[in-house]
């Protein structure tokens, strides 16, 4: 060693130093989540996965989704449905909230008014479905439904986490009350801004017992990060999927386990369907077949993913219609033929053009050209929009992708999330999370009435449609539903309102030795509160 | 006394056409803060509900009205409650403020002191050895990615070697007392703060080498070495004395900006000081948050520019008040 090597001693010293001192302490849990879900109370957690399941692991539902998505009863004992509207509940004795105050029919009775009067996305269109709250002492309530709701027990019941009355009543302003206080598994013990969540478990939960002690719930906001963190043991699981061109990598190391299944949130592009060219069903038919739906889940997700359908719902739902489970090719020969047939002038170049009344003029006019918008931050979207341009390209469609960032694309396609305000799109790559496909709401996406078709960016309108789309909500029977909506899916894939793309493959890595309890709740992923409960 | 108010009234001045660019450019923003204040399902509520929540937190008053209310609430410390994170702006910073100073703080007094030293010996050797290696690593450091070289840090020093720990500001599950507490949060601070000085190395680095060259070419300097100074006497005493001038103005401006954190090496190291907040509130369109940390660095730049105001004459007796 020289001399000028040497001077460097004292820092690598120094390095090694520090390096080997760290504190060796019991551990708890550690799940890496995504992002910052505020005070973990259903007012300000952020995230729909993972940030709603964290969240109900300190606050209960009355009903609990199992891993097949069906509701089974939780802090409810009982329900007995009356009628379409009445239903009759009966909660379980002895649950107590974290503060050891009983948990009462007043508590529910309360939280339903408390949704509906202190507006929230997910809780407060569920809980304004009931129209009037009867208590029966401390553990009866009978609730009196507006109108039929056949997702009533699955969007409601088995959704609003359930609020301490004698600590809400005198909240007026619902995101400034930090305390994080349910009748749940866990207990919030500390909550870091930007750094972690601490859980630990409740000792006098009334269900089966907690089978962790403590889950750490750091916030890793980068990808890569988090799974260097994972590969160096800092953490024990993820929340955000492995990304496809690492799995076979994960899955070769002995001291990682993978848990996949199928993922509910859809891809899809969306399209203004009042505009002129994607008004007319025929072009919009042509734009769903020409697109090569393998090649995105292929190239895209290696994969690790599954096409769409016309009629938006998962293969999985237990409401998808196997008649439209595929979606539609045609060949570009084919494509070019239905646009010819449509009337469209087809140019000396390729592609086609809107006749206006002159259709010798090929030259002047308008072509069948349109912009695809897709958001800047996401890489998967981006390049899903650059293959569906090639693909419509193929088929005589010009598309230009131009990419924004993710929120100046959402208010150009959904004005202050409120489709009544009306949009400024042509197409772009959009995505619904996963409570969308799973409750089947095709009403929300279909139907012209804004108040009743929340997510209908398409400015999609059809008498029949919306007629059938009122009655999958209102039909109660679970064959009767499930015929309507299969009849709305065949009437989606006829009309093309949207173009559901892919559905991505949820893909979570985990450290067996430290906890190897998980389970796969479907359409989502290993994070929720069956995962934390012994079996 | 005059020239003391006038001085106050150009500071007032800015701070409110600054003011003024914190309100208006996160409102210029396309997009909407909608998605934070009723949740990731927003979709589902009908348009009125949604006028409502836009009438609870104002944002359906005229902006002139916004604009006013700002400004007072702005300035009497009333920075309002975050849309996103659940509490109040003050308390959102006050959580991040101090890993923001401890993170910049650290790697900016490293890379000043290496700056200086390496620039002055670079100058003082010029054509050297030291100064080609220098040059050009400063060079080469400069155009490497800040998020490439973190990543590359935590490839080796987290993953591959384990001496380091990937993420965070200290160990969740760790003693958080005395000074293992002390030792842990040190550990954890290596890999950012270095790779923050890297990345502001060469900065200094330049502007010292530079300052230093001119300097060395001075007829004073000349002089020196012709009264027959001592070669130590004259690089200290004379040459890099001056030099530092310039190197001040920069390590002044780098001050004001301490509070701003350093949001990509935050990013990649999950380090929660105010650059992620900030870059978090922009995407989330957290008007408040925006508003009321672009105000604290704002006020910070401008007392850090004041701060030289009154250093510099003594540093430099040329620029002294009627001197």
């Amino acid at each position: 060693m020289n001399r000028s090597s040497l001077r460097f001693l004292p820092l690598l010293v120094a390095l090694l130093w520090i390096g080997s001192t760290g504190a060796q302490v019991d551990r708890p849990l550690r799940v890496a989540i995504t992002g910052d879900e505020g005070t973990l109370t259903p007012y300000t957690y952020v995230t729909g996965y993972p940030g709603y399941e964290l969240m109900t692991l300190i606050y209960d539902q009355l009903f609990l989704m199992d891993e097949e998505l069906v509701p089974r009863p939780w802090l409810a004992a009982g329900l007995e449905i009356v009628d379409d509207l009445t239903y009759v509940l009966t909660l379980r004795e002895g649950v107590r909230w974290h503060d050891g105050e009983p948990f009462t029919a007043d508590d529910v009775a309360f939280t339903i008014g408390y949704y509906q009067t202190h507006p929230l996305g997910r809780f407060t269109s569920s809980a304004n479905r009931v129209a009037d709250v009867r208590v029966d002492g401390e553990l009866g309530i009978s609730l009196t439904l507006d109108g039929p709701d056949a997702t009533f027990v699955e969007a409601a019941l088995a959704d609003l986490p359930m609020l301490p009355r004698h600590l809400w009543q005198d909240v007026d302003e619902p995101r400034a009350m930090a305390e994080a206080i349910g009748t749940g598994p866990y207990r919030l013990v500390e909550a870091r801004s930007e750094q972690f969540y601490r859980l630990e478990a409740n000792p006098d939960f009334w269900g089966p017992p907690p089978a962790v002690g403590t889950i750490i719930a750091p916030i890793v906001r980068d990808e890569t990060t988090t799974f260097q963190a994972l590969l160096a043991g800092e953490i024990d699981a993820a929340v955000r999927p492995v990304p496809a061109g690492s799995v076979a990598s994960f899955q070769a190391r002995p001291d990682l386990a993978i848990a996949q299944g199928s993922g509910f949130a859809t891809t899809l592009l969306i399209l203004d369907v009042t505009r002129p060219g994607l008004d007319d069903p025929a072009v919009r038919r042509v734009i769903a077949g020409a697109i090569d739906y393998g090649r995105l889940v292929d190239l895209l997700l290696l994969g690790f993913g599954t096409v769409g359908t016309p009629g938006f719902l998962h293969p999985d739902n237990p409401f998808a219609n196997p008649a439209t489970a595929e979606p539609p090719r045609l060949s570009p020969a084919e494509a070019r033929g239905v646009l010819r047939d449509a009337g469209y002038l087809e140019r000396a170049d390729g592609t086609f053009a809107f006749t206006d009344g002159a259709p010798e003029d090929a030259a002047g006019a308008a072509p069948l050209a349109f912009v695809l918008l897709a958001p800047a931050s996401n890489p998967t979207r981006l390049r899903a929009a650059e293959l569906i341009a090639q693909d419509l390209a193929a088929a005589g469609i010009a598309v230009t992708v131009r990419s924004m960032e993710v929120e100046a694309l959402t208010q150009r396609v959904w004005p202050d999330f409120d489709v009544s305000q009306g949009r400024d799109y042509e197409l772009a790559v959009f995505g619904w999370s996963a409570p969308v496909n799973a409750r089947a709401n095709l009403r929300g996406l279909l139907h012209g009435d804004p108040a009743k078709g929340t997510l209908n960016l398409a400015g999609y309108d059809d008498p029949e449609v919306n007629e059938l789309a009122d009655r999958a909500v209102a039909t109660i029977d679970a064959d009767d539903r499930r015929a309507v909506l299969w009849q709305l899916q065949e009437r989606m894939a006829r009309d093309v309102p949207l173009v559901p793309l892919f559905y991505q493959d949820g893909v979570y890595a985990y450290r067996p030795s430290a906890f190897d309890g998980w389970s796969y709740m479907a359409g989502q992923g290993i994070l929720h509160k069956r995962s934390f409960l012994r079996r | 006394m005059a020239w003391y108010l006038g001085r106050v009234g150009q500071y007032g001045l800015v701070l409110l056409v600054a003011m003024t660019f914190n309100f208006a450019l996160p409102r210029a923003m396309p997009g909407s803060p909608l998605r934070y204040l009723a949740g990731e399902d927003v979709g589902l509520l009908t348009p009125a509900q949604v006028a409502d929540l836009r009438a609870t937190y104002g944002l359906d008053r005229p902006l002139a009205a916004q604009y006013v209310a700002y400004l007072g609430d702005t300035l009497r410390g009333a920075w309002g409650f975050s849309f996103q994170l659940g509490k109040p702006v003050a308390e959102a910073i006050r959580e991040r403020l101090p890993w923001t100073l401890l993170l910049v703080g650290s790697s900016l007094l490293v890379a000043t002191a290496f700056g200086i030293i390496a620039g002055a010996i670079a100058a003082w050797r010029r054509g050297g050895r030291f100064d080609t290696a220098a040059l050009s690593s400063a060079i080469l450091v400069d155009a490497l990615p800040t998020f490439w070289l973190g990543m590359l840090f935590v490839a080796v020093f987290a993953v591959s070697w384990r001496l380091l720990p990937v993420f965070g500001a200290y160990t969740p599950w760790g003693d958080r007392s005395g000074w293992p507490f002390v030792l842990d949060v040190a550990r954890h601070l290596v890999l950012p703060a270095t790779t923050l000085t890297l990345a502001s190395l060469s900065g200094t680095f330049l502007v010292m080498r530079y300052a230093m060259l001119d300097v060395l070419g001075q007829d004073y300097v000349r002089t020196a070495r012709a009264k027959g100074l001592p070669e130590r006497r004259v690089v200290m005493g004379h040459a890099v004395r001056n030099a530092l001038l310039p190197v001040s103005t920069v390590v002044f401006l780098n001050l004001g900006f301490l509070v701003g954190g350093a949001t990509v090496v935050e990013t990649v190291f999950a380090y929660p000081g105010v650059g992620t907040l900030l870059y978090q509130a922009v995407l989330a369109r957290d008007y408040p948050v925006l508003q009321g940390a672009f105000f604290m660095l704002t006020v910070s730049v401008l007392l850090a520019n004041a701060l030289a105001d009154a250093v510099y004459p003594l540093l430099d007796p040329r620029v002294r008040r009627g001197g």
